[in-house]
Parts: C-alpha cells; sequence; structure tokens
C-alpha cells in the first residue's frame, strides 16, 4: 500500500483546504508569533514552492502531481489568484508557472563557520491571507471530497490523493468528523486517501509534528483534528525519522503550531539528490 | 561491434522512462568498444552536451574495453548532463595511455575532473538559455545552487595477450551495478548484491565540490576472471534490481531474456529491447525509470 508510482503517466493529487475565517485574523502563540492567516498562507506558498522545486527539470516543471488550493471562510472554493483564479486540480507546470506574483525576499543561511548570513531568494505567493467570515470545514471536506472522487474515478490506480487542511479547526458549520471519515473512506487500488491537518492556534503551548497521540494537546480543537488524522504510511514515517522528526508507529500526519512543510520530501518521485555525508 | 574470433560481443541500450524523450533520459552508457554513438542517436536528435568521440574505435583488439554507466538523480536539475559527463570522462580517464585502473581514487579522479569542467558547462548552458529567450525559471535556481547529482559505475576489461583470458576490474558508487554472470548464475554484483538494498537514497557524485575521500570511501570494487560462455553485464538502477531478482528467484532463462536481440541489426535492436521493457514494466516486474544497459558476451569458441 501508498507504493504506486508517482510519475507523469501516473500522477499524484494534492488538495490543500484553507481556513480563511475571521478567527484566523488572531495570533498564533507560542514562540513562531505571527497571525494565524499569514502563518497557513506562508505554509501554502513554501508547500507549493517545495512541490515545485521538487519536480523542476530543464524543460520546466513536470506533471508529478496535480494541485487544488481551496479555501473556506465567507465562501468555499478555489482560492487561486491571477491566472489559475477558480481553477480547482490543476497540473503542477500550470501552478508553478503562474503564480499571482514573485517576491523577493531575505534569508539567512548557513554562512559555512557557525553563523548566518543573509540573502535574497525569491518567493512565489500564490495565497495572500485571508481572515473572513465563518469556518465551514465540514462543507470544505465534503468540496476536497467531491475533488478527490473524481480523480479516483481517472486515476483508480494511483498514489492515494493527500489533503492537507490548514486552520484553527474551530468549525463552525458542525463537527467535522464524519465529513473527513467520508473523505478518508475513499480510495485507490494503492490505499486510502490521506488526511493531514496543520493546526495553528492561539493558546500556545509546546508544538507538535507527527504525533502518534493526542495527549498533552493543549487546545481542544487540537484534540479533533488529531483525530481525523491520517495515520502516516510507512515509508512516510522512515522519511520522517530520516528528516530528524521522532516518530512512533502510531503517528499521524498532524503539526500544532509548527512547519509541515517536510511533507513534500515524503512524496517519491525517484532518486533523490543529496550530497555525500 | 559483432564478436569476432576472441573477442567479446558488446551491446548497448538506453531506454527513456515513459513519457520521457532520450533527451529528457538520466541515464548514460557509453563503452570503448564503438566507434559510433550507439543506438540512441537514431531515435533522438543528441543532446548538445552528449559526448561523442569515444576515443577507441577499436580498443577490444588491442586487448583492452572500457563501459561507464551513470545514473542523473531524478531530483536533481540538469543530472542527465551529468550522468553523460561522468561517463564520458570515466572513459577517457580510464582509456588513457596513462589509465588508471577502476578504483576509488580513479572514481575520485573522474569526479574532480567533471566538477572542474561543470562551471564552464553551466555557463554556456545559461547563456544557451538567454539566446532562447528561455531565462531561468524561479523554480529552477535552487536546484542549481545545489548541483547535479548521479551514481557511476565503471569497468575495464583486458587482457594481456592477443589469446589470453580476459581479466575484469570495476568500481561503483551508488546503485548503478556491474554483475559476472555464468551458467545464468551471478558470480559476482558491484555494489549492490540483493534488490532490497535499492532505495531512493543511493550515494552520488555531486557536481558541486565534491568529497573526493568520501567518494573513495564509498565506492565499491570488485575484479574477476571471464571464461568463455561468461557475460558481464552493466545496468542501472531499475534493471539491476530486476536481473538480482530474477537471478535470485532461478528464473529460467532471464539470463537469455536480455541477449535475444543482440545479433539483430541496430535499430531493430533498440526497438525490441525497449518493448522488453515496456512489457516487464507492464507486468510490474520492473520499476517505471530510465534503463541503461550493457552486455559483454564471451562466447564459446
Amino acid at each position: 500500500m501508498y507504493s504506486a508510482e508517482i510519475s507523469r503517466t501516473s500522477p499524484g493529487c494534492f488538495v490543500f483546504l484553507v481556513d480563511q475565517s475571521t478567527s484566523m485574523q488572531d495570533q498564533i502563540g507560542g514562540e513562531s508569533g505571527g497571525r494565524k492567516s499569514e502563518v497557513v498562507s506562508d505554509a501554502i506558498n513554501r508547500l507549493l514552492t517545495e512541490l515545485s522545486v521538487k519536480c523542476a527539470r530543464e524543460e520546466g516543471v513536470r506533471d508529478y502531481f496535480h494541485v487544488a488550493v481551496v479555501g473556506y471562510g465567507g465562501a468555499v472554493g478555489s482560492a487561486f489568484s491571477g491566472a489559475l483564479a477558480g481553477r480547482d486540480l490543476a497540473p503542477l507546470s500550470e501552478v508553478a508557472d503562474n503564480p499571482a506574483r514573485v517576491e523577493d525576499r531575505v534569508k539567512k543561511i548557513p554562512d559555512g563557520a557557525g553563523g548566518l548570513v543573509e540573502t535574497s531568494a525569491q518567493f512565489p505567493v500564490w495565497l495572500d491571507p485571508v481572515a473572513n467570515g465563518g469556518t465551514p470545514m465540514t462543507r470544505a471536506l465534503h468540496y476536497a471530497r467531491a475533488l478527490v472522487e473524481g480523480w479516483i474515478d481517472r486515476n483508480p490506480g494511483g498514489f492515494p490523493p493527500i489533503v492537507l487542511n490548514l486552520g484553527d479547526g474551530e468549525s463552525t458549520d458542525g463537527d467535522p468528523a464524519a465529513a473527513a471519515t467520508a473523505l478518508t473512506a475513499l480510495a485507490t487500488t494503492d490505499g486510502n486517501v490521506l488526511l493531514f491537518n496543520l493546526h495553528v492556534s492561539a493558546i500556545g503551548g509546546v508544538a507538535s509534528t507527527f504525533p502518534d497521540s493526542a495527549d498533552g494537546l493543549p487546545d481542544p480543537h487540537a484534540q479533533t483534528l488529531f483525530a481525523m488524522s491520517s495515520p502516516l504510511p510507512t515509508h512516510m514515517r522512515g522519511y520522517a525519522g530520516e528528516l530528524g522528526f521522532r516518530v512512533g508507529p502510531a503517528a499521524r500526519g498532524f503539526v500544532y503550531n509548527a512547519d509541515i512543510a517536510a511533507i513534500v520530501q515524503f512524496l517519491e518521485i525517484g532518486t533523490r539528490a543529496t550530497d555525500l555525508r | 561491434l559483432r564478436n569476432r574470433r576472441g573477442l567479446p560481443l558488446v551491446v548497448d541500450y538506453l531506454v527513456p522512462k515513459r513519457a520521457s524523450t532520450f533527451a529528457q533520459c538520466d541515464d548514460s552508457v557509453e563503452t570503448t568498444a564503438f566507434s559510433e554513438p550507439c543506438d540512441r542517436a537514431l531515435h533522438d536528435p543528441a543532446p548538445d552536451d552528449l559526448v561523442l568521440d569515444n576515443p577507441a574505435p577499436d580498443s577490444l583488439a588491442a586487448g583492452r574495453l572500457v563501459a561507464a554507466i551513470a545514473d542523473g538523480a531524478s531530483e536533481s536539475l540538469l543530472s542527465g548532463a551529468w550522468a553523460r559527463r561522468l561517463t564520458g570522462n570515466a572513459l577517457r580517464l580510464v582509456d588513457s595511455s596513462a589509465g588508471a585502473e577502476p578504483s576509488p581514487q580513479t572514481l575520485a579522479l573522474i569526479a574532480r575532473h567533471s566538477s572542474r569542467q561543470w562551471p564552464d558547462f553551466l555557463d554556456e548552458y545559461l547563456a544557451g538559455r538567454e539566446r532562447d529567450n528561455r531565462p531561468l525559471r524561479w523554480y529552477e535556481r535552487p536546484g542549481l545552487d545545489r548541483g547535479a547529482h548521479a551514481t557511476l559505475a565503471v569497468l575495464e576489461l583486458r587482457r594481456e595477450t592477443g589469446t589470453g583470458p580476459w581479466s575484469w576490474t570495476a568500481a561503483a558508487i551508488g546503485d548503478s551495478c556491474v554483475f559476472h554472470v555464468r551458467d545464468g548464475k551471478l558470480l559476482a554484483a558491484v555494489p549492490i548484491a540483493s534488490p532490497e538494498q535499492f532505495d531512493l537514497s543511493p550515494d552520488l557524485v555531486g557536481s558541486r565540490e565534491p568529497d573526493l575521500d568520501l567518494i573513495a570511501a564509498r565506492t565499491h570494487t570488485h575484479s574477476g576472471h571471464c571464461e568463455p560462455g561468461d557475460r558481464l553485464y552493466l545496468a542501472t538502477d531499475a534493471l539491476a534490481a530486476w536481473i538480482l531478482a530474477a537471478a535470485g528467484g532461478g528464473e529460467p532463462g532471464w539470463d537469455a531474456e536480455l541477449r535475444e536481440f543482440a545479433a539483430l541489426p541496430a535499430p531493430q535492436r533498440s526497438d525490441l529491447f525497449a518493448a522488453w521493457v515496456e512489457a516487464r514494466r507492464v507486468d510490474g516486474s520492473l520499476r517505471n525509470d530510465d534503463v541503461a544497459f550493457a552486455h559483454l558476451d564471451f562466447e564459446r569458441e
């Protein structure tokens, strides 16, 4: 299970669900800070960047994935802006070639002598922070289910679609658990749909990445989102371990107030480019 | 090259993964046995960087042959060009008059030489992109900064006298493999001996300031002698895994399957081998990946 090839002839499917409700204008708790809406839009932009760079070759970005970005707040629907506005699942090459804009940002990188040095890096932006309306998470999960169901019809033997939900978990249209169960009940011949959650919370407390239990999660919504999250498939747990995360055998695709960009590294499209160590 | 009396038959193949062209293929295979580029040129225009000037058109008759195989990493940019550079330089360095045997130090030399050439290649590449009005996109820069990466396996075959026995030496880093086969059984497998050992993170030679000590430390070597009827195979990871599984499973005839088309004219031979590869992909026994393969057959008199 979860071993199907991801290639141009057998692409993967990624659906991002982004909480754009009013509560997302609050500050995230803990040391990292920032508004929740900024944290999730940055996370989406970074994930799309990492995915595009991972699949980039000389002729352009290869369509190893098709990607949807769905916002939920005042409305539920495509959150792409610019040339992709209104699109649901789009081939990754189109996503990579059509960010709303590309910003030059300063980032700090190791200077090789134990310190950090500032350098300029290009940061493409597909999604700006939005905080407006309620939190129709249940509708968003149904929306994702419709997208994924169509995908599976067209790709019944492919790698199971991955749905990544990013938000504060404060659903205003009922308990999302049943919608999550219906979503993850869908399957290709290679396994069930994977639902992962990035929870941004104002409560703070200890950040957590791929925990194997909800014990110690300080926000009651975190318990709900953890319970909805799929267990990490075996090979993903292995990569998480290689990347330095402490993951137990029951680790779930759930992150609390921390970075989730590592999941892009879990995806297998071919030989990884790493220097000898 | 047809097998003349006492000389091994040498055949090589390159098959891109599904939906890829030859120009997008990240694998490379070269031998000094060919005076012309191998069959791929018949199907697809050669990329500009393809090394075509094989140095010794008929080195076999002189009792020597060098073969090299490399596999560029899927997640690195220009990795096919880097793989071709590594195999080209392997042939030049090992086959030159002062040529060293395949060894950890030789692979480190090949890496150093290739990485020193790489900045000029990159400058030319970037200038070409500008000329073609295809400036770099934002998503290419991180990959170019990280450099290109590839595995490498090098084989030298030699005999000291005109009719004496052939001996071979191989050095390999990563998961591109060299096999010595006798009567359908593997006598040697370098550097990987089991299909379970393949993963997505093999040791790779990088284009950016490669650590030569580490390359030497991670290089595996082996040598042996060939008898009439023996075979030497070089294969990149997907086919290498198939070979190890087939040989390990004792499947009758697996060995003959690989050499079935060797006697045919070049275009037909390549097409039939590509069809065989596709059939194995369909039946699930071969992963959908680029395939580079060379076989050296020491026929019985």
